[in-house]
């Protein structure tokens, strides 16, 4: 038996992130909540809004600074990032788009990856700071002790499926990122998280 | 090694490699079969091997041997023995169906085609750094590359098909630099499947290349997909290198493109249980297809 245990939270990590209201109460499994039961928007329309915001994001860019235990700046890199393409597919429940980074407007230290998230698989939605969370998770065993600050602070709004697999949109503005989120645990919500045994 | 075999008779095999407990039993547990429900209670009490085998080969009544009844089986704690064991009960004289037959139960081809390229759209581009020790010195080859690999599929034919393209950058840092942007397309039809295994991407490369000991970091797994004997897939590159000098901080750049046919590929997952599930929907949508291996008769 496939064993749900889905906690779809809109963690919102930042200290002045959108207060703890407008986090929506529990999502009821999609086969006992009929997605136009109420006055929520439908999944068409919460997909569009998804699709659309996403990609009014455009290209991103943002400089990160290491600074050592001492405060002494140790590096930065100019990080430049665009998810293009987005296709919010309401019928079968994804977002595709296009992703590239660069670094240091680095013709070679860029990557190009075609990306899918499958709605039905998302188990964790969140807006956390971009400097808090390259702290956290994105220098990896490279980062120095010390601090990270990142200029102008953006805001990621974090998308996780399955093990490992972590889908970033950064943001400028953390209201349109909570929005966002918002939005995209509707879409989870109706498109029924486990709701559905999978056939393998 | 975890090789799955594709053999509808020698399904065993497969289900040593695939059934982990991480497996999720399907939706429709095929093993409707009187003798097999037999013998998953033996399992499930935890019977040791000799009392199961013999129970096994008492068992006069027919084995369900189709390879997700086989699989349910593993998945229940059979052993190899046990599931060879099922498999010539299964096979015994008398037994008026045709071992390779495609097993008609389960997901239909076109649910598991949709299942496999989400799954494996879903990988995404997976971002690793790979270093490399010689095997005979243990000595680090003191350069690290670092990979984002992506594989999609960009098209499932409703015959029993898909289409992959991969794109590979590929960075070495170090003296001056080289970089690496490629993109490989390829298809594959589902009769041409024989055999899959999933292996630990590390081990995997090890197995390719002997001389090294390789770390990939963060791990990942390969489901590797081998094609029949005789039969390839043509795979088309292209590649752009571009190094940067040492001294002078000059990039030069390179095109090329290549073709090759390969009776091997892989596909990349983050996790083996993922990959695991991935193989069990390719193995059944290679039963419905009528591919894989089937036992010689003499």
């Amino acid at each position: 038996m496939r064993i749900v245990s889905l906690f779809l939270t809109l963690v919102m990590a930042t200290s002045t992130a959108l207060t703890q209201q407008s986090v929506p109460p529990p999502p009821q499994p999609a086969l006992d909540k009929p997605a136009t039961s109420d006055n929520s928007p439908s999944l068409e329309v919460t997909m569009k809004f998804i699709q659309a915001k996403l990609n009014e994001i455009g290209q991103v860019n943002y400089t990160v600074t290491f600074l050592d235990a001492g405060g002494n700046f140790t590096g930065s890199s100019l990080m430049s990032v665009e998810k293009s393409h987005i296709v919010a597919d309401a019928g079968k429940c994804q977002i595709s788009y296009h992703a590239w980074v660069q670094v240091d407007r680095k013709k070679n230290q860029q990557s190009h990856s075609d990306e899918i998230i499958l709605l039905r698989d998302v188990r964790n939605i969140s807006v956390m700071k971009a400097s808090q969370w390259i702290h956290e998770y994105g220098a990896g065993s490279s980062m120095p002790t010390g601090s990270i600050a990142v200029s102008p602070e953006m805001y990621f709004l974090i998308v996780r499926q399955i093990k490992s697999k972590e889908d970033r949109f950064a943001f400028d503005d953390e209201e349109m990122a909570n929005r966002v989120a918002k939005a995209l645990l509707h879409a989870v919500e109706l498109c029924g998280v486990g709701g559905q045994p999978e056939p393998f | 090694m975890r090789m799955v075999p594709v053999f509808l008779t020698l399904a065993l095999a497969a289900s040593f490699a695939l059934a982990q407990e991480s497996v999720p039993p399907p939706p429709k547990p095929a093993n409707d079969a009187p003798a097999n429900a037999e013998v998953m209670m033996l399992l499930r009490a935890g019977m040791p091997e000799s009392v199961v085998l013999d129970k096994i080969h008492a068992i006069t009544g027919k084995f369900d041997t189709s390879t997700s009844a086989l699989i349910t089986l593993k998945q229940a704690g059979a052993t190899e023995a046990e599931l060879k064991a099922v498999m010539a009960q299964g096979a015994a004289p008398g037994d008026s169906q045709p071992a390779a037959a495609p097993n008609p139960s389960g997901p239909s081809l076109a649910e598991s085609l949709k299942f496999i390229q989400d799954k494996v759209n879903q990988q995404g581009s997976i971002d690793y750094t790979e270093s490399m020790i010689d095997a005979n010195t243990g000595k680090d080859i003191g350069t690290a590359f670092h990979f984002s690999d992506g594989t999609q599929i960009v098209a499932a034919d409703p015959a029993g098909g898909l289409s992959f393209q991969e794109k590979i950058s590929l960075t070495l840092s170090g003296l001056g630099g080289v970089t690496s942007n490629g993109t490989t397309t390829w298809q594959v039809n589902f009769k041409d499947v024989d055999k899959l295994e999933v292996q630990n991407s590390s081990d995997y490369k090890h197995s390719l290349a002997s001389g090294y000991v390789y770390q990939d970091s963060p791990p990942f797994y390969e489901l590797v997909v081998h094609l029949s004997s005789g039969k390839t897939v043509h795979q088309h590159s292209q590649t752009t290198v571009c190094t940067t000098g040492l001294i002078v901080h000059k990039q030069s750049c390179k095109d090329s493109q290549t073709d090759n046919n390969a009776g091997v590929f892989t596909l990349h997952f983050r996790d083996e249980e993922m990959a695991d599930r991935v193989a069990k929907a390719i193995i059944h949508a290679v039963e419905l297809c009528g591919g894989g291996s089937r036992p010689e008769l003499f």
